[in-house]
């Protein structure tokens, strides 16, 4: 399909945006997993 | 689909003017401006609290603020250079230069970008609007120690939830920064090929994704305690307070860090240009500070030999930080090699580059001897801490951005800055951050604790030299502001390869360079 956007653009904004979101989401929730896990793993009876 | 498509991309290259330009911009370079700007005010507001804390210890005996203010001058002074003046000073460097060096059009999550940065000033008028509040401002130290913390007064809560929103704003940087670096490389442009400042970045941003929970989960539990009923850090309901300790510092190590590697990456870009030579030990580097990141996940508890912890523990964490050395020597020796037989000049960015490696050194030496667990049992708490920790982030850190921002502003605004004003502005700094800082060994030596608002006539002298070394070294950064905006202002036009030495491919776009860096990808050999 025709487009206007240059051809270097569409890479940016097309293959890297996936690939972009999957980055966001793994670092993302790495972050999450060690803010609970450190909150979970000093959590001893009545907390 | 044509038509929407091309509406989308006429919206990315219009850029709004006046405020709402800063406001709801996604374009790297004006939020790398932003991040700059907001560390230069930082700067200033955490240095006009450094001339209190200067100022009340002119002499011995209370001068001008009370003890509780005075330790919230300490604490504040603390939390805005570290978050406030630094980090963004790293951030906005890199959202500047990586994508100009890896090829890229912007960074790979623009909007995500400037929820980072705008994150960053709701968090410091929390944090500041606690001096206005009953009970004062947070002033058990930046490292909030419960259970000390606890008895801040109304601050508390805003203390934590500021704390809070800097971390996430950390951790959004670190993302989209590693999300740049990973996706968004020009062909060709292999992870081997990387500038030193583009690889430390990346090291960094792993390193913040890793620590910064675990200070957001650290100031949680103490909310919880708080105001909750749990007893992470309390003892009386079955807690450990030097838990608490343990879990900062697993933070604040790697936060040291955090706030040194971006600059080892600065002075690698700066020492191969003004010695006219490639830098020695590429791979090397790469390696020393991956080990040096790695390393700094196994030290933490150096910073808290005194609270007691068994033998075995005294000598792994001893061992750990002294190995540190190594990787460190291995840079500092690269960087010698690389100015052997070069073709050296004396530029701004090369003397505070310079000035960097030399005082930086004398930081990590002093930082041996704290690591060093018996003669830490002597210095701990003492104002050679304080002399060591100001070397490696003022001589250490600050003095790299300030070579960055030498370095590259010509490409950044097209004029070149005023060069004899420029070299003033390091000696001025030179000279008088000793002043400030080398007699604070000889006051800890002596045995001068930190964080008091009056001491011994003992340490009376030493401390009159270090305040007006710190009066004068807080006055020649009022040069650097001067240079700056007349930089910005105008100037001699700046070529785009601006120094002689300079390669890789920021320096093949013109200065300043266009709003979106590079719209088609160069293709690298």
């Amino acid at each position: 399909m025709p487009t206007t956007i240059p051809e270097s653009r569409q890479t940016v904004t097309a293959d890297a945006s996936r690939r972009n979101f999957r980055t966001v989401l793994v670092l993302g929730l790495i972050a999450l997993a060690v803010y609970l896990g450190f909150i979970a793993m000093h959590f001893h009876g009545n907390g | 689909m044509s038509h929407s498509h091309a509406a989308h991309d006429e919206h990315h290259d219009r850029a709004p003017s006046g405020l709402m330009r800063w406001v709801t911009t996604t374009n790297h370079k004006d939020i790398g401006t932003l991040y700059l700007s907001f560390s230069l005010l930082m700067f200033f507001v955490g240095g006009t609290m450094a001339m209190v804390i200067r100022a009340e210890l002119f002499q011995p005996g209370l001068q001008f603020v009370d003890p509780q203010f005075f330790n919230s001058m300490t604490t504040i002074h603390a939390l805005v250079m570290i978050f406030g003046a630094v980090m963004p000073g790293f951030v906005g460097l890199a959202n500047w230069m990586v994508p100009m060096m890896i090829g890229a059009p912007d960074m790979a999550l623009p909007r995500m970008n400037n929820w980072s940065f705008w994150l960053l000033p709701f968090a410091f008028i929390l944090l500041l609007s606690t001096f206005f509040m009953p009970g004062g401002a947070p002033a058990g130290g930046w490292t909030m120690y419960a259970p000390l913390v606890m008895q801040t007064g109304d601050a508390f809560p805003f203390l934590i939830f500021a704390v809070h929103i800097l971390g996430i704003s950390s951790i959004m940087g670190a993302i989209n920064i590693i999300a740049t670096v990973f996706n968004m490389r020009a062909p060709g442009m292999t992870f081997m090929k990387l500038p030193l400042f583009v690889w430390t970045w990346i090291i960094t941003a792993f390193l913040l994704i890793a620590s910064m929970p675990v200070l957001a989960g650290a100031v949680t539990m103490l909310l919880t305690d708080r105001f909750f009923g749990t007893s992470f850090f309390s003892a009386a309901g079955g807690g450990d307070p030097v838990m608490y300790q343990h879990i900062f510092w697993f933070f604040g190590h790697p936060e040291v860090y955090i706030m040194i590697l971006p600059a080892f990456g600065v002075v690698s870009a700066i020492v191969p240009t003004f010695a006219r030579k490639p830098l020695f030990g590429y791979s090397s580097m790469v390696y020393a500070t991956a080990s040096i990141a790695f390393l700094s996940f196994i030290v933490w508890a150096h910073h808290m030999f005194t609270v007691g912890m068994p033998l075995a523990g005294e000598l792994f964490f001893m061992y750990t930080t002294v190995l540190i050395a190594v990787p460190t020597g291995v840079k500092i020796f690269n960087w010698v090699a690389t100015m052997w037989k070069g073709s050296m000049t004396f530029e701004t960015p090369m003397l505070f580059a310079l000035g960097f490696i030399v005082m930086f050194t004398i930081g990590g030496f002093s930082g041996l001897m704290l690591g060093v667990t018996p003669a830490d049992f002597q210095y701990h708490d003492t104002y050679f801490v304080v002399a060591h920790f100001h070397y490696v982030l003022v001589t250490g850190a600050v003095y790299s951005i300030m070579a960055a921002v030498y370095f590259w502003l010509p490409k950044w605004t097209g004029h070149m800055y005023d060069e004899k004003l420029g070299k003033l502005h390091f000696w001025l700094s030179t000279i008088f951050v000793n002043v400030l800082f080398f007699p604070q060994h000889f006051l800890g030596l002596a045995g001068m604790p930190r964080r008091i608002p009056d001491y011994n006539v003992q340490f009376a002298d030493w401390n009159m030299v270090s305040s007006i070394g710190g009066f004068m070294f807080g006055l020649s950064q009022l040069l650097f502001v001067y240079i700056v905006i007349r930089c910005v202002r105008g100037g001699q036009k700046a070529t785009a390869q601006v120094w002689e030495g300079a390669h890789g491919l920021e320096w093949t776009l013109p200065s300043p360079p266009p709003y979106h860096s590079f719209t088609t990808p160069p293709v690298v050999k």
